[in-house]
């Protein structure tokens, strides 16, 4: 049995410990500590393990679990799939920390977050394509619960649109999913739904197009792009804290991953041909993504929005298919995991503290709440890409990648990269600078378990900024594996 | 060969234990309903095991107007089963009623007549069953007295049937004056010697009318949401969950065995049939405020699905049509049975009576919660397998069998607008109407029916294999 398994198995056995201590409440938030605290040791040890150099998939494990429909239980990792796996344990970990004081309801939540975690760390190490749809759907209920349940006024709304949005997606998938089995049974003569057996299938061009089509629909509903993102901002406004961070932090990226994974990798013929419509796809989210963020009054909202935007560098990266632009695509992912969980951790402090994200409302906070305006500002700076923190790197290497490619068309990126200087900055001016508003003359700094969150993720992201080599050395291997394009080269 | 001699009944024990047990339970004293009920729900579950046993057998019996292969032992433990968990729940809606023994006795009638269809190999056996379990179950809504709904449901009911059993047999007509033969296989074998003669298509639109009717296609499904809403809980698990369950084991021999081969038309009439009754069944569910007639409509919806592998007509459809019918029979009996436990606490089943459900009956909710989740193809339950081995299976067919997947894909992402709502009420709202003051807790006979359900659907869903295995097999048997 590989380690993977036991990691997935970790967050499930949580669960299971929770609902048999249900009628002591105080128990859960202890039991999801300790289970998600066992994911992200796990997930370090995996990490010491692992073997950049080496390409192919590591720690794998296949077990027949359908053989009449030959789906089996098969995981593994590679060098594009493990930092989205330790991000997810590390803000796996995070949220159950952020979320100490969460007491309503208490076992249900905190089942519900470790549930989550199981479904995105599934997502991003199966290696059988059914075992990712049933862990991308895995992922659905539980951020279904957590909006629901915990969300604010509009909340039934939000967490419906949510369902239909990434079910109606998910679903498109399978057809295509479906399709890929079938071509592929036939080239190889056996059906099988592994993805490592598929991916090494070529499929004719008139294939993939039609494929293609549909996962590029299904992961940009995921990615979000724009027009498809109606449900993010939505879903993150009312979204408790929490699910917010693992919303934009890990959800979102299981687009960017299966747009790599099965879009890309399989399809990279199809790939070639859909570039303009992609390209045009990830400047239309990039560049409205930071004007409709301009246009907020809700702080929730405006890094919602700022999310579309940096998902939108990660689309542009894969589209340019060079060496720093798919690199830079893959840095993104991370690099905005680590910085939009800890914005939005940063604005739930604001809301549970001061009662309101209106940023009309707020004023004057840097005198009341000084620590917590100081994290902020940091992982603002970080979100808009100011030389080094995470961010920076992915999007200049984007940017480079996008001037090899597409020339003077950089500077539609840059405009979008310019406009978050602008939004951020004004934003903090107006929450932290100013008069104090009457009713907030006694609010009090950050607590403890929002700290510490907050610090372990900027701490990273400047890290992982100051020190790239030590990432992309683990991401080079996927990076080479995407760069094989028979069209482009 | 044609003579029936003792040893060829030895197979059909099932059937003849069955009738048995339904003439027995019928010479029971009048209050002896629990005595029935337990000689009843014995007679199931030896039944079902007589048939498990036979799996394996390739016989022809009573000079060849019956075969037990694999698709009959199959369909019949499954019918069997089915029926077996439905009248375990029975027991505490036969307690309040006065004619428990007669309610019995007609199930077992039914239950005779459900397991005669897959074991038939003319068309004049299978009919027989047919209406054996159709006339016994018509009478079976107003069995309570204390029910004045249940009355116009079975007459409903009962008129619907009488009207396409007039269409089966006139397309029975047509069939045998054209080819000659009422053999099931026989026919086919004329057909594709003499081709489609438009006559035969016109039986064959009779007949998928007639039937049609029983499994609630639409447009013919106007009697299922009265008669679904009407009948107290047990029966309507056993209308939808059982006896519309035969009548897709019937289109199953018209469609692959009689016709299905030699006339694409029939692939298209039903291919629209399928889209049409997915597509109406889930828009009217989405509009409901009675959850009990949201679930009614939303079993017209699975009819659809269902009907979309026998019309996609692979192995691997046919098998994955056969893992929804038990997903639904599943899910229709669990989920009519919470929903008269909910009846029972709360006085009602709108809406409003599942707010707050989630505080105030957990595992009642964790239980439906589970099976909403089920119906709306949520992996790993077993509903979401049926579902995905047809959608695959159609895709992989190609053609416009393409847009039918996209569509069934289409109208489960519908579907699950309207559980996922009833889901939110139990758990996200606070409770609305309080329960009654005797509200009855603890062991039922009922809950315990649902969790077997539930149980089931949570089993075959982790582990699918066996089960589609079996169902593959079956299927071969039929081909």
């Amino acid at each position: 049995m590989s380690i993977i398994t036991i990691l997935l198995a970790l967050p499930l056995l949580g669960v299971l410990l929770i609902g048999i201590s249900a009628r002591r409440p105080g128990a859960a938030k202890f039991i999801a500590l300790v289970a998600s605290g066992l994911v992200l040791a796990g997930s370090v040890y995996l990490l010491g393990q692992f073997d950049p150099a080496a390409s192919g998939y590591q720690f794998e494990q296949i077990t027949p679990w359908f053989p009449a429909f030959c789906v089996s239980f098969a995981v593994g990792l590679d060098s594009l799939s493990l930092p989205l796996f330790m991000l997810t344990a590390l803000l796996g970990f995070l949220v159950v920390v952020y979320s100490w004081n969460v007491t309503e309801r208490a076992p249900f939540y905190f089942g519900l977050l470790l549930l989550l975690e199981t479904g995105v760390l599934g997502v991003f190490s199966a290696l059988d394509f059914f075992l990712f749809y049933i862990f991308w759907e895995v992922v659905l209920i539980p951020m279904f619960f957590l909006i629901g349940i915990w969300g604010g006024g509009r909340r039934s709304y939000a967490s419906m649109k949510f369902l239909i949005y990434t079910h109606v997606a998910s679903l498109v998938m399978v057809l295509a999913i479906g399709a890929m089995f079938f071509k592929a049974g036939d080239i190889l003569g056996h059906y099988t739904f592994l993805i490592p057996e598929i991916t090494g299938v070529f499929f004719e061009p008139g294939f993939q197009v039609l494929v293609f089509g549909a996962l590029l629909f299904a992961f940009c509903v995921k990615l979000p792009v724009v027009p498809l993102h109606t449900w993010l901002p939505d879903a993150h406004v009312e979204a408790p804290t929490a699910a917010s961070v693992l919303l934009a932090g890990v959800l979102l990226k299981m687009g960017g991953y299966g747009l790599i994974r099965v879009g890309y990798m399989i399809h990279p013929v199809a790939a070639g041909i859909y570039m303009p419509l992609i390209v045009v796809l990830a400047l239309v989210s990039i560049v409205y993504g930071s004007y409709a963020a301009f246009t907020q009054d809700d702080l929730k909202k405006l890094i919602a929005y700022s999310s579309i935007s940096h998902m939108g560098f990660v689309l542009l990266g894969l589209a340019s298919q060079t060496e720093a632009g798919v690199l830079g695509a893959v840095y993104q992912m991370v690099a905005h995991g680590i910085i939009s969980a800890a914005l939005f951790m940063g604005c739930g402090v604001i809301q549970h503290n001061c009662g309101t994200r209106q940023i009309s409302r707020l004023g004057g906070l840097y005198s009341r709440m000084p620590a917590a305006m100081t994290l902020l500002v940091l992982a603002f700076f970080a979100s808009m890409g100011i030389p080094g923190f995470m961010g920076f790197m992915a999007e200049f290497s984007v940017m480079l990648g996008v001037y090899q490619r597409f020339g003077l068309l950089v500077l539609l990126v840059a405009l979008g990269a310019v406009l978050a200087v602008g939004y951020y900055l004004w934003a903090f001016q107006r929450v932290a600078f100013g008069a104090l508003p009457k009713d907030m003359q006694n609010v009090r700094d950050i607590h403890w378990f929002e700290l510490v969150p907050m610090v372990v993720l900027l701490v990273l992201a400047l890290y992982f900024g100051l020190q790239p080599d030590g990432m992309v050395e683990y991401m080079q291997g996927s990076v080479d594996m995407l760069l094989w394009d028979p069209i482009m080269d | 060969m044609n003579t029936i001699t003792l040893d060829q009944l030895i197979p059909l024990l099932p059937e003849l234990l069955l009738a048995l047990a339904a003439m027995i339970v019928m010479l029971l004293p009048r209050r002896a309903g629990k005595a029935a009920w337990g000689i009843a729900a014995a007679t199931l579950a030896a039944a079902a095991v007589m048939c498990a046993v036979l799996w394996g057998v390739d016989a022809e019996l009573l000079g060849g107007a019956y075969r037990v292969d694999g698709f009959c032992v199959f369909a019949q433990v499954m019918l069997l089963s089915l029926g077996f968990i439905n009248i375990i729940g029975s027991v505490d809606f036969t307690g309040t009623i006065t004619r428990a023994k007669e309610y019995y006795a007609l199930l077992l009638a039914a239950m005779l007549g459900l397991v005669l269809i897959p074991g038939a190999t003319d068309y004049i056996t299978l009919t027989i069953g047919f209406e054996l379990a159709s006339i016994a179950t018509y009478t079976l809504p107003m069995v309570d007295p204390s029910n004045p709904k249940g009355r116009e449901a079975s007459l409903k009911y009962y008129l619907m049937g009488a009207f396409s059993s007039a269409l089966i047999f006139y397309g029975l007509s047509l069939l045998y004056g054209f080819t000659g033969t009422l053999s099931i296989r026989g026919a086919a074998e004329v057909i594709a010697l003499v081709g489609i003669h438009p006559a035969l298509a016109a039986a064959f639109v009779l007949m998928l009318a007639g039937y049609g009717y029983k499994m609630a296609l639409v447009p013919l499904h106007m009697w299922a949401a009265d008669t679904y809403t009407g009948a107290s809980a047990p029966t309507t698990g056993f209308i939808s969950g059982v006896t519309q369950k035969g009548a897709f084991i019937v289109a199953m021999k018209i469609v692959l065995v009689t016709f299905g081969l030699g006339l694409s038309v029939a692939s298209a009439i039903l291919g629209l049939l399928c889209v049409i009754t997915m597509t109406v069944g889930n828009v009217l569910a989405l509009q409901q405020s009675d959850v009990k007639r949201m679930l009614a409509y939303s079993s017209v919806a699975h009819a659809g699905n269902i009907l979309v592998g026998i019309t996609v007509a692979t192995g691997l459809a046919v098998a994955g049509s056969f893992l929804h019918i038990w997903a639904h029979a599943l899910m229709t009996i669990g989920g009519f049975f919470v929903l008269r436990m909910v009846a029972q606490a709360k006085g009602g089943t709108e809406i409003k009576h599942f707010r707050g459900l989630a505080k105030e009956m957990p595992y009642t909710a964790a239980a439906f919660m589970l099976i909403l989740f089920s119906y709306g193809g949520v992996p790993p339950l077993l509903g979401f397998w049926g579902k995905m081995l047809m959608t695959v299976a159609a895709v992989g067919r190609g053609g416009w069998y393409t847009a039918l997947a996209l569509l069934l894909v289409l109208n489960s992402a519908l579907s699950l607008v309207y559980y996922a709502r009833v889901i939110r009420e139990m758990y996200a709202k606070p409770s609305e109407v309080a329960p009654v003051a005797d509200m009855p807790r603890g062991f039922s006979w009922q809950g315990l029916a649902v969790w077997l359900a539930v149980g089931l659907l949570l089993v075959l869903g982790l582990f699918p294999g066996q089960l589609t295995d079996f169902a593959a097999m079956a299927v071969d048997a039929l081909s």
